[in-house]
């Protein structure tokens, strides 16, 4: 024991927590399998709740981005509302909030994490929507779905992130969570239904759609910074 | 001990009412008492204003406008109510006095209540005007409903959380949260619909009509802090009975062990 070793600087602490959180879903894969699950059943009911007949063709051209983006919102909740939950019954965050590492980097680190999770089912969902629903994605609005996508996605995780250290040791937390995450992300999802809408008609997105997700963002993540703190300090080690 | 008023019960120390320690136990204060009538009465003169002053009907809406004297006090009362809860939890994150998290509290409420009153005036005129109580493509009736709908989650948090501390610390991490959403809500809804919101009519300028909007934003102002009042009374009330059952239950504990 050589006890002067420098502690490891931040973006160390980062990169560790994030590639653990990473190679634990991989063994477990509990997180992902629920997600995929969810969406998955979510995007059945939605061809039993529409329909999807040759002569109705047009409900479809009308409700697909619709469709798409209430999948991955249900899907990747579940991802958000174990971003803290999982670590919680194991022991591991107190842990975590008694080790040496900033607030910002622990919040940091969770919203790559969850990030990581979600984008990697929407791979997986987006996929399996082309082939039930019979749509193709191509050129411009590939790419333009692919970046709001990701622009969307990082408004979502930043804002979940922070309702998810509020609400999982509470009882009835994952309803909870539930309730106060999705009237904050309807603004954003807003935005990615408009995007998506145009990527289906094989359009990029407009430079004042991406301007508004990438100004989301950017005041998600900066009030998940300033806040999050406020959300681990003094509760007795219970983020 | 001769005397007949027993002693306070270990734990209760400060719950005194005569003190002021519970607000309103003993009913209300006279100030309050004051306070309210006056509002009562700027009201009922506000509703004698609007239908003995203010022209019955105007060109292009007809008499629906009148509607608009209890729409924007609404509106405007909203906006500094849910401003004031803003500025309420930054203070209480600073400082972390429960006193702040109370206001914030009070303020959300009535914020909330406003919220409702503009959204069913909002309506009940979309009725008049367009025949639909609803329009979903509206952004100014959408960013109102989706403002309520984040307020109505801080609301139900208040009831979740069990522990005082725990919860006036999520409270205010979310309210600060739900402040900063606004102008999001706001900008980026009414970015995508036209509105057919009516922002002012001409033949709205004349004497009388600002006459009797001035005197129904005091007459509201006057309303809204009543009730805020009230709502911050019954917020103290419940926390320091709630304080003291926790010092009882402490006491006990540690009695029995």
């Amino acid at each position: 024991m050589s006890g002067t070793t420098a502690p490891p600087s931040d973006f160390a602490v980062y990169r560790t927590l994030v590639r653990w959180d990473w190679l634990r879903e991989m063994k477990r894969k509990s997180t992902l399998i629920s997600m995929g699950m969810m969406g998955l059943i979510t995007l059945f009911l939605f061809s039993f709740a529409i329909p999807l007949t040759s002569d109705k063709a047009d409900v479809l051209v009308d409700t697909r981005a619709g469709i798409l983006w209430v999948t991955f919102l249900f899907a990747a909740t579940i991802g958000i509302d174990r971003a803290f939950r999982n670590d919680a019954e194991s022991g591991l965050l107190e842990g975590l909030l008694l080790a040496p590492i900033s607030r910002p980097t622990l919040y940091y680190a969770r919203v790559t994490s969850t990030l990581l999770f979600i984008v990697a089912l929407q791979v997986v969902l987006l996929v399996l929507f082309l082939v039930l629903f019979n749509q193709r994605l191509e050129g411009e609005g590939l790419w333009g779905l692919i970046a709001a996508t990701l622009a969307t996605d990082i408004g979502f995780v930043t804002i979940g992130v922070m309702i998810s250290a509020m609400t999982w040791s509470l009882p009835g937390g994952d309803v909870l969570l539930r309730i106060l995450l999705f009237p904050m992300l309807l603004p954003i999802f807003n935005v990615a239904v408009e995007i998506t809408d145009r990527a289906f008609e094989g359009q990029a997105p407009l430079t004042k759609h991406l301007g508004m997700l990438f100004a989301i963002d950017v005041l998600f993540l900066g009030a998940g910074h300033l806040l999050f703190e406020h959300l681990v300090k003094d509760s007795g080690g219970r983020p | 001990m001769s005397d007949a008023v027993p002693s306070a019960a270990p734990g209760t120390a400060g719950l005194d009412w005569r003190k002021g320690a519970l607000p309103g136990l003993r009913g209300p204060s006279r100030g309050f008492v004051v306070h309210a009538l006056a509002a009562l009465a700027a009201l009922l003169a506000l509703n004698w204003l609007v239908v003995t002053y203010a022209p019955l009907e105007i060109k292009m809406i007809g008499s629906s406008y009148l509607i608009f004297f209890y729409h924007l006090p609404a509106a405007i009362s909203m906006g500094i109510l849910y401003t004031a809860m803003m500025v309420f939890s930054v203070a209480y994150l600073r400082t972390r006095r429960p006193v702040w998290d109370r206001r914030a509290r009070s303020a959300a409420e009535v914020g909330f209540l406003a919220n409702m009153v503009l959204l069913v005036t909002g309506s009940t005129w979309a009725k008049a005007a367009w025949n639909v109580w609803w329009v979903w493509s509206d952004p100014r009736l959408m960013s109102a409903a989706v403002m309520s709908l984040i307020y109505l989650g801080y609301l139900m948090l208040q009831g979740a959380v069990e522990e005082p501390q725990r919860r006036r610390q999520i409270s205010a991490v979310y309210g600060t949260l739900a402040f900063i959403n606004l102008p999001v809500v706001h900008y980026s809804i009414q970015w995508f619909g036209q509105t057919s919101h009516p922002m002012k009519f001409d033949s709205m300028s004349t004497a009388s009509i600002i006459d009797t909007k001035r005197f129904a934003l005091f007459a509201f102002f006057l309303l809204y802090a009543v009730i805020y009042r009230w709502a911050y009374d019954r917020t103290t009330r419940t926390e320091r009975v709630e304080d003291a059952l926790q010092r009882i239950r402490r006491i006990e504990e540690r009695s029995q062990t």
